[in-house]
């Protein structure tokens, strides 16, 4: 029951605020209707706060910094307010309901050209990585208003053109959304809309992805998500929604232009300045800045008395505000009310119940049903009497960079249904095999298949679509996310969901039982207790677990492990033996990346030693066990395996 | 339905009910919109103007940010200009309040000031600046609203009524524009100086589309004068080496440099480590025909009219540079009333730019008192008909053919120097019209006595007889001049 | 012959003084991963600075000191103003977007300050050095050079070298390198981070002064350099490759050069001189993305 509360009062408190909204706006219009002012500059606020949103798709979700979007803004408006009007003019083809009508579709070709260009610069600048990116999105932001002066004839020059009223004043509908009230209830529609996209994208399986491409890119690759065309989605989404917020402006100043670059650039630096104050990553935040920058500056107190020092006192005021509140004002608010609330039970002792009930067979492997796509690759059937089929084979693999061989044809074979294990001293090269075979290191030489086919050249998100999974040696989970969403987001490539479904929302279904599946995985883990929390608040140990739940959730065929034993306790080592079995004989292939050699040699099938970036030895652990070269190279130096 | 379920369908559906609810507001809105029909007539009693006792005047300028020196002479010329209207009686006993709004931090606040100053009821506005005017200017001619354009040059662009009909009918135009500048350079240049090539410089930040140019060209070409070259910089540059060196090849008499004052000055500066500064008319003219290159320098009225250009061209600011401005533009007479209010009510000197906003105000309050309402469309009809006004400085006018305040009769040929280096040597020697000392008209700068003036005679006499008299009887410089041939006995040729 | 001369020359001098304000970015990259948005304020501080020094009388010469003095000091100010509120609890003020609110806010009060306490018109210093031995203006080929171009360069070259010199071979300068490649670690091996930052933004602060003092006879002092002057070098910086001192000067010619290039091309070379430097970086950032001279990170997994 208290959960439920607890529950209850987490989604009023996330809905409170958007409920908040609404009243405000719906309340602003009618009250101060009279008010050019209050109402012209509730206006510029809807403006902002969704042109704050949309960006904050791209800075705050997906880490991208923009510094250019003022000009998907200036686009947006051209293509909205004037090529719209006038593509579907008199003398169009459009039918004759659109063409008396025709300045309301405009957002239509303000998201058409917005997500272009936003597709444009994309692929102008996605390759790069930190601050390049952000150079490259200066330099759009300054393009635009080149290209508007370079057409001046078309577009107007640094003037701008003045946007054309309808002609058709018949229509009393549209005469009045032509006043500022009714620009003032488009205003509010455009934020509410933009708001219920980027909120349906935050709970979506691509909002997720987003997250997840920002924390920790690599992670990101190994769970089926390809970083570069979700930064595309990203920025086509922002641009989209920044142009429909220059075609309202268009709108409100009854013109489109796009000044100078200074002023464009100013331009994009109000935007991101609104999503920094705000909180960028949250939804409130964008929104919540956006108000206090334009309400701030319409106040008439500083007009009145200040207006010859606004820029030290914004300037002022900007740097007090960080002092105060570094990560924003929603989520300065966001760590206040964390601080009050209860701190969670202590975590049992111990990690994965050793001892406790062991997790029901079915609850977390459950039989294919028709939602689930079909596992594109599944193990070869063992041909009756012949040799037991090999799912994955390297040949030949070299791994080079900077003079250095980390691998240097490597030969490996690991039968389909088997738990094979690869030792081998430091630097022997076995996270360069996992890295490789994974994709996320190029092999220099040879090649790596999977169930007869060449992936050599794959990209990592590639291959963890046909079904691979892996843990890292050095922690990757995503920091910022919870437990059970770091789990949710290695199931990428068990949902179907595409962008569109996402942005409406309608990737519910999909996304309740992908969650309960999460849910499960992370109770098998032992992290049942912790999944509140972030996943940066983990120990180190509880992190390697999330890790495993998380490549889990991926329902892979062959499941690599790098390392997850390292810094575990017996009971601890035991119960991954224990679980790795099981995993064997649901049908999953492992390989298994260890240093603690008694574990390894107690489930495993099959053994390679690797040294020095090739293959030493591979048998079963048996063999292994006796062979002479292991012996000196590994085993003897550590002392004999507790197997004969 | 789960609990969960429940709630998030209530999210959805609270959005949903915002949008509907949206919907019959949108159509209801027609019950509040008080912004009137599109395209329609104005506003019947529009533009309430304050209280029954206080006159709203809106001034949108950019008092902070990098224009704010705009700022500040409109606000202290505004502020003594505002205290004399008010000390004697105000426009119908009503007192005049001023809104002052700015515009120099945020590029886009263009619009954002305009709608602030119509929510006060302000009767009309002084544009002083042209940040932000032009994305206004669709706001101002839908709402029919009384402007003045101080500082801001529409008429050169085409806008202004009735030439142009971007503005609309409300807006009116302070400043001396551009095209009368240059076509009467380009008769000085040709009648008075006898120059027959001419170059040109601008900034392509500026002025991306040339429109400055072709005004030059049209300009100069109508004076007979050939264009021998158009060279652009921009705004980031500060070396004009190319630039310079090309020109030289062309040798042409004049230079017209079309920028700020640190342009003009690094121009002429870079001249004189070229070795070919200013040194009088004759030598500007061998430049054609085997001498070396010494143009004379045409500076823009915010190139070289403005006194920082002094400070900035250092020794270099020498009696060659001309500007074209009118009488009470850069150039102070002491009969000027604006000085005398400043004096009187904020204990300051005036240093330049002052008479220009105050100007502005008496044309509005002008219509105010001929409309005798602040009915908007009356209020513009009450400016065009207004007839002449002496306020601030010199006499003008408004009439439902012309919206600007200046006439090409008005311009007068301004130099600012280094009066301390004395007149460069010419032969015959040149006499310099009586200087202006620190204090006498103008404040104190670092500069020190930089300015002289030469009003072009014929044309300012037909404008303002009485004050041309003024100027000749006190000696305030006149310039040289040749009628019939002859050198007038008041002066020589430089 | 004289058109190459007159690009060289122009080349020379706004070259070197965008590459001083363009090392002064890359310090700052180097140190803390984020770009100072308050630089081109700080040129605007300095001149300023300067000039009200010699308004009080006093010669240019000492001018410049003060003017280095006072713009290193401010630009420790930005450091503790701007940059250390966002590393509150451990964060990494590159990793958010904060630090572009509290550099431009830290941008817009300098500039405001100036403008309050000397005044906003543009104004003139004296040059630095106005003649040696009687010569101020030297021809060649026709081209004008004079005491201040040839210092300019010199000062320029030496800084460039120095501070090359001091990031190889003394140990702040390795210091610094340390605490650019990995914080913790540096701060683990006994660098005092904090005071290395600060070290980094007040060198900017100097070499912006620098500049601005020297460039001043033909920039002036103006609010307007901050914006322009500022966006120019940084332009140049990224060009150069943020991090490398090397990069900064290459930077700063490279822009310098197409602008007077394309100047002396045509007439009307300035209106494309704005895109010609653009397509100059875009195509470098295609080639190269992080700059000539910049370093590659390889991350590891």
């Amino acid at each position: 029951m208290a959960i439920r509360v607890g529950r209850l009062r987490g989604l009023a408190v996330r809905v409170a605020p958007l409920a908040a909204l609404v009243a405000f706006a719906l309340w602003l219009g009618p009250s101060q209707a009279a008010n050019r002012k209050w109402l012209d500059l509730g206006v510029e606020a809807m403006v902002l706060a969704g042109a704050a949103t949309g960006l904050n798709i791209l800075i705050g979700w997906t880490g991208l910094l923009s510094l250019g979007h003022a000009g998907f803004f200036v686009a947006g408006g051209y293509a909205g307010a004037i090529l719209g009007p006038y593509l579907l003019g008199e003398g169009s083809l459009a039918p004759d309901f659109v063409v008396r009508n025709a300045p309301w579709f405009g957002p239509v070709f303000a998201v058409a050209v917005g997500a272009g260009l936003g597709v444009v610069l994309a692929l102008a600048c996605c390759h790069l990585r930190g601050f390049h990116l952000t150079v490259v999105t200066l330099a759009f932001g300054v393009l635009v208003p080149a290209v508007v002066v370079l057409a001046a004839g078309l577009l107007g020059g640094l003037g701008g053109r003045t946007v054309d009223r309808v002609p058709d004043t018949r229509n009393a509908f549209l005469a009045r959304g032509h006043t500022l009230a009714g620009v003032y209830y488009t205003a509010v529609v455009f934020l509410l809309a933009s708001l219920w996209l980027a909120w349906n994208l935050s709970r979506s399986r691509w909002g997720r992805a987003l997250t997840a491409v920002r924390d920790s890119e690599v992670a990101a690759r190994s769970s089926g998500i390809d970083p570069y065309r979700h930064r595309v989605a990203a920025f086509a989404i922002s641009a989209a929604v920044v142009a429909v917020a220059g075609w309202v402006s268009a709108l409100r100043t009854l013109s489109v232009s796009s000044g100078s670059a200074l002023d464009v650039q100013t331009e994009s630096f109000r935007y991101v300045i609104a999503v920094a104050v705000g909180g960028a990553g949250t939804l409130a935040g964008p929104v919540v800045g956006a108000m206090l920058l334009t309400f701030g500056l319409g106040l008439d107190v500083f007009q009145d008395h200040l207006r010859d020092k606004l820029g030290l006192v914004f300037g002022g005021l900007a740097l007090v505000m960080v002092a105060v509140a570094p990560d924003g004002i929603v989520g300065a608010s966001r760590r206040l009310a964390a601080l009050r609330r209860p701190a969670p039970p202590a975590p049992p002792p111990g990690g994965p119940s050793p001892g406790g009930p062991s997790p029901p067979r079915s609850a977390w492997w459950p039989a294919a049903d028709a939602s689930t796509p079909a596992v594109p690759m599944r193990a070869p059937d063992a041909p009756p009497g012949g040799p037991p089929p090999v799912l994955l084979s390297v040949r030949g693999l070299t791994r080079s960079f900077g003079g250095v061989a980390a691998l240097d044809g490597l030969d490996l074979d690991v039968v389909a249904g088997s738990v094979h294990a690869v030792i081998g001293p430091n630097g022997s090269g076995k996270s360069t095999l996992v890295n490789v075979v994974t994709g996320l290191e190029k092999a220099t030489g040879g090649t790596v298949t999977l169930a007869g086919r060449d992936i050599t050249g794959l990209p990592a998100h590639r291959r963890a679509s046909l079904g691979m999974a892996r843990t890292f040696q050095g922690v990757h989970v995503w920091p910022r996310m919870g437990v059970v969403d770091n789990v949710l987001a290695g199931a990428h490539v068990r949902g179907r969901a595409g962008l569109g479904r996402c942005l409406c929302g309608l990737a519910g279904a999909e996304e309740r039982r992908l969650r309960a599946r999460a849910a499960a995985l992370v109770d098998l883990v032992g992290l049942s207790g912790r999944k509140g929390e972030r996943a940066e608040a983990l120990t180190l140990a509880e992190q390697r677990r999330l890790e495993l739940a998380r490549a889990l959730a991926a329902e892979p065929t062959l499941l690599l492990l790098d390392e997850p034993a390292a810094g575990m306790d017996r009971p601890e080592v035991e119960w991954l033996v224990d679980l790795v079995a099981q995993l064997r004989d649901r049908g999953m292939t492992v390989v298994l990346v260890e240093h603690h050699v008694e574990a390894v040699f107690s489930v495993a099938d099959a053994v390679t030693v690797v040294h020095q970036g090739v293959t030493l030895a591979e048998g079963t652990p048996a063999e292994v066990a006796r062979h002479p070269l292991v012996h000196e190279a590994y085993l003897g130096a550590s002392g004999a395996p507790g197997r004969a | 339905m789960s609990r969960r379920q429940f709630l998030q369908w209530a999210g959805h559906a609270g959005l949903a009910a915002a949008a509907a609810a949206g919907a019959p507001a949108l159509l209801g809105s027609c019950a509040y919109g008080h912004d009137g029909p599109p395209g329609g007539a104005g506003p019947s009693g529009g533009g309430g103007g304050g209280s029954s006792d206080t006159l709203l005047v809106g001034v949108v300028a950019p008092f902070s940010g990098v224009g704010s020196f705009l700022g500040d002479i409109v606000d202290r010329s505004l502020d003594a200009a505002v205290r004399q209207v008010n000390s004697t009686g105000g426009v119908g006993g009503r007192k005049v309040e001023l809104v002052e709004r700015d515009t120099g931090i945020d590029p886009s606040a263009g619009p954002r000031v305009y709608a602030d100053l119509v929510s006060k009821g302000v009767v009309g506005i002084l544009w002083c600046g042209a940040v932000g005017f032009g994305q206004a200017l669709p706001q101002v001619r839908r709402d029919h609203m009384p402007l003045v354009a101080v500082f801001n040059d529409p008429f050169s662009s085409g806008h202004l009524y009735p030439e142009g009909g971007e503005a609309g009918r409300s807006v009116f135009q302070i400043l001396l524009p551009d095209r009368y500048a240059k076509t009467v350079l380009a008769r000085y240049a040709s009648t008075d100086r006898g120059y027959r090539t001419a170059a040109y410089m601008y900034d392509s930040l500026l002025d991306p589309d040339a429109t400055a140019r072709a005004r030059f060209e049209e300009a100069f070409g109508a004076a007979g004068i050939e264009v021998a070259g158009v060279e652009s910089f921009s705004l980031l540059d500060s070396d004009y080496g190319p630039q310079l060196q090309r020109l030289r090849e062309r040798r042409p008499h004049v230079l017209y440099v079309d920028g700020l004052a640190a342009n003009t000055a690094g121009v002429v500066s870079q001249l004189h480590d070229l070795g070919a500064p200013y040194v009088d008319t004759p030598t500007a003219r061998a430049a054609g025909t085997g001498g070396d290159w010494h143009p004379h320098v045409f500076g823009s009225p915010p190139g070289s009219g403005d006194k920082s250009w002094v400070e900035l061209a250092g020794d270099n600011a020498r009696v060659g540079t001309v500007t074209a401005w009118h009488l009470g533009g850069l150039v102070y007479l002491p009969s000027f009333a604006i000085g005398g209010w400043m004096r009187k009510f904020l204990g300051r000197e005036p240093t330049g730019g002052e008479e220009s906003a105050p100007d502005g105000l008496a044309a509005l309050l002008a219509g105010v008192r001929k409309a005798g309402s602040t009915d908007r469309d009356k209020v513009v009809r009450g400016m065009e008909e207004a007839g002449p006004l002496t306020f601030a400085s010199l006499e003008f006018g408004f009439t439902p053919e012309r919206h600007l305040a200046r006439i090409p009769d008005e311009v007068a040929i301004v130099t600012m120097e280094r009066a301390a280096l004395g007149p460069a040597p010419t032969e015959p020697p040149y006499a310099l019209g009586r200087e202006w000392s620190p204090g006498q008209v103008f404040a104190t700068t670092p500069a020190g006595p930089t300015q002289l003036v030469r009003p072009t005679l014929e044309a300012n006499r037909r404008a303002h007889p009485a004050l041309v008299e003024q100027i000749l009887a006190e000696g305030y410089g006149t310039q040289c001049t040749k009628r019939n041939g002859a050198l007038t006995p008041e002066c020589k040729v430089h | 012959m004289t058109d190459l001369v007159q690009v060289i020359v122009s080349t020379a001098t706004i070259g070197s003084a965008l590459a001083l304000v363009a090392l002064g970015y890359s310090l700052v990259f180097s140190a803390t991963g984020i770009v100072n948005f308050a630089q081109g304020p700080l040129l605007v501080v300095a001149g300023y600075g300067a000039y009200a020094v010699t308004r009080a009388g006093l010669p240019v010469a000492l001018a410049l000191l003060l003017a280095v003095a006072g713009t290193a000091a401010a630009g420790a100010v930005v450091e503790v103003v701007a940059l250390r509120p966002l590393r509150r609890d451990g964060a990494d003020p590159a990793a958010g977007v904060g630090w572009v609110l509290t550099t431009f806010a830290a941008g817009l009060v300098a500039v405001d300050m100036v403008r309050i306490t000397v005044d906003a018109a543009p104004h003139a210093l004296a040059p630095v050095v106005g003649s040696v031995f009687g010569w101020s203006v030297w021809r060649v080929a026709g081209v004008a050079v004079t005491p201040t171009d040839v210092s300019i360069v010199v000062v320029t070259l030496a800084a460039v070298t120095g501070v090359d010199v001091a990031m190889s071979r003394t140990a702040r300068g390795r210091a610094l390198r340390a605490v650019a490649q990995d914080r913790e670690a540096a701060a683990l091996m006994g660098v005092d981070t904090t005071t290395v930052v600060t070290c980094a933004f007040a060198a900017a602060g100097a070499l912006a002064a620098v500049a601005a003092v020297l460039l001043a006879p033909k920039v002036f002092v103006r609010l307007e350099n901050g914006l322009l002057l500022g966006l120019e070098a940084f332009v140049a910086a990224v060009l150069g490759g943020l991090g490398s001192a090397r990069g900064a000067l290459a930077g700063g010619y490279a822009v310098a050069a197409v602008s007077a290039v394309v100047r002396t091309l045509s007439p009307s070379g300035s209106r494309y001189e704005f895109v010609a430097v653009f397509a100059l970086f875009l195509v470098t950032l295609a080639v190269r993305p992080s700059g000539l001279f910049g370093e590659r990170t390889v991350e590891k997994v």
